[in-house]
């Protein structure tokens, strides 16, 4: 087995099971879709009249964020029930907090920093908790992608995917952070700085070091696996 | 562990939600204008319970803090960025807290004493019973907290960005308007007196504002 990039289309394959599986119902393929008239995604716009005291603007809201969100907090975390766990409480917390939220703003940027900081709260107390913190997921595994050709080729793949979310989840949480909303997620160095509350530069740096943790960690991986 | 899936989900938040109403911007205008209010009743009643010297407007003191103090709650008004402004949330924003946040105090501090020292205005110098120093404190403890406690229902679930610092803004601001309240009824114009129990409480509300908005001003899971 040879060393595969990290930035490979199959690393999103392994960190998206959520979103792809959106996506393959149709539902993801809303997500920050952006509306013609105003230059703002819907989701901002629907936000803005969520705030303003439409209820039933709520609804849209969630759908067009809850794919990508669900996505990314679950590649911070690395299991996917504890990932709804933090959506569902992040998107209480949204909503709870509507009234603040900036006429005109977007918000992706405000949505997405209030679920990381729901996650590594989240994390901060799991950490206290229980000290087998580093152990592997908690929960059954995401199914494999059925176009894996052999029974050899869905267990090298899930192996590697065990793998990387393994050290994923031993890269520091803001060079993680980084490196999956600026790899992975798709978003710019730019909204990612603006999440992270760092510079665009720093993010860039961020997301760079955590690239080269995981491809040491990934070598050392494939390195005894050869062996 | 059981699995939901992504239509439970969306089920269970939006039943969550429609359980729970939230303010809207018009309920959150409201709560501002009644907490700004509340505040507002609160300095001017002590102010009238505690009582006003003829000539305290015309200290030093008071100038340098009202300065001061006025130019924090601009500061604050100015880091709106990093609440979620058309512009997106901005280092410039978290830059203007932090300044308010920290430099403030230390402005304060510094022009409460030189204008005390190049113009004195006191009557004792310095006040021979503690009973006065002990007034001075105790108001300025009281009302700090009172505002600041004003202040954290207003900014509750503000800024995922910068918690903290806005707690630590928030309580400079609080501090800093007790300051200006008793500086301007306060006759004493001994250092010690201006900074044990006048500068002080306003150091004390920056810690108790900073540890308030990393609970209250930011996000955190909260399990139920």
């Amino acid at each position: 087995m040879s060393t595969p990039a990290l930035m490979s289309p199959s690393l999103a394959v392994w960190t998206e099971p959520t979103s792809e599986r959106l996506r393959a119902s149709g539902q993801g393929c809303r997500v920050l879709q952006v509306s013609e008239d105003s230059g703002r995604s819907r989701a901002s716009v629907a936000m803005d009249r969520y705030a303003d005291g439409d209820d039933s603007a709520f609804a849209e809201v969630y759908d067009e964020l809850a794919p990508k969100m669900l996505a990314f907090v679950r590649s911070m975390l690395g299991s996917a029930s504890s990932a709804e766990d933090v959506v569902q409480q992040a998107f209480l917390q949204l909503h709870e907090a509507r009234g603040n939220f900036a006429r005109g703003a977007k918000v992706e940027p405000w949505a997405y920093t209030i679920a990381r900081r729901v996650a590594i709260d989240w994390m901060r107390r799991r950490t206290k908790r229980s000290e087998s913190s580093l152990t592997t997921d908690d929960g059954p595994k995401e199914p494999v992608d059925d176009t894996s050709p052999s029974p050899e080729g869905i267990t090298e793949s899930r192996q590697l995917n065990d793998a990387l979310n393994r050290e994923l989840k031993q890269v520091p949480e803001g060079l993680r952070a980084a490196f999956v909303m600026l790899r992975l997620e798709g978003f710019s160095a730019a909204e990612t700085g603006t999440m992270l509350g760092v510079s665009q530069a720093a993010a860039k740096v961020r997301a760079h070091r955590a690239g080269q943790l995981l491809r040491s960690k990934m070598a050392r991986f494939f390195t005894e696996e050869s062996q | 562990m059981k699995f939901s899936s992504d239509d439970e989900l969306r089920a269970r938040v939006l039943a969550e939600v429609s359980r729970a109403p939230s303010p809207t911007r018009r309920g959150r205008r409201r709560l501002g204008w009644a907490l700004a209010g509340s505040a507002a009743l609160i300095l001017l009643g002590s102010l009238f319970f505690l009582g006003l010297p003829p000539e305290a407007l015309t200290r030093p003191t008071s100038y340098v803090v009202a300065a001061v103090a006025s130019s924090l709650l601009l500061a604050l008004a100015a880091s709106r960025s990093s609440v979620g402004s058309p512009a997106a949330p901005s280092e410039e924003g978290g830059r203007r807290l932090r300044s308010a946040a920290f430099l403030t105090p230390l402005g304060l501090a510094g022009g409460a004493l030189v204008a005390n020292l190049v113009a004195p205005t006191t009557w004792a110098w310095p006040s021979p019973r503690l009973s006065d120093h002990a007034m001075c404190l105790a108001m300025d403890l009281l009302l700090s907290v009172v505002l600041l406690v004003l202040a954290s229902l207003w900014l509750r679930r503000r800024d995922p960005w910068f918690p903290k610092t806005r707690g630590a803004a928030a309580g400079a601001a609080a501090g800093a308007w007790v300051m200006l309240l008793m500086a301007v009824r306060c006759p004493q114009s001994d250092p010690i007196h201006v900074l044990v129990t006048h500068f002080a409480p306003v150091l004390l509300l920056v810690v108790l504002g900073k540890w308030l908005g990393s609970r209250a001003f930011g996000f955190g899971y909260r399990p139920r």
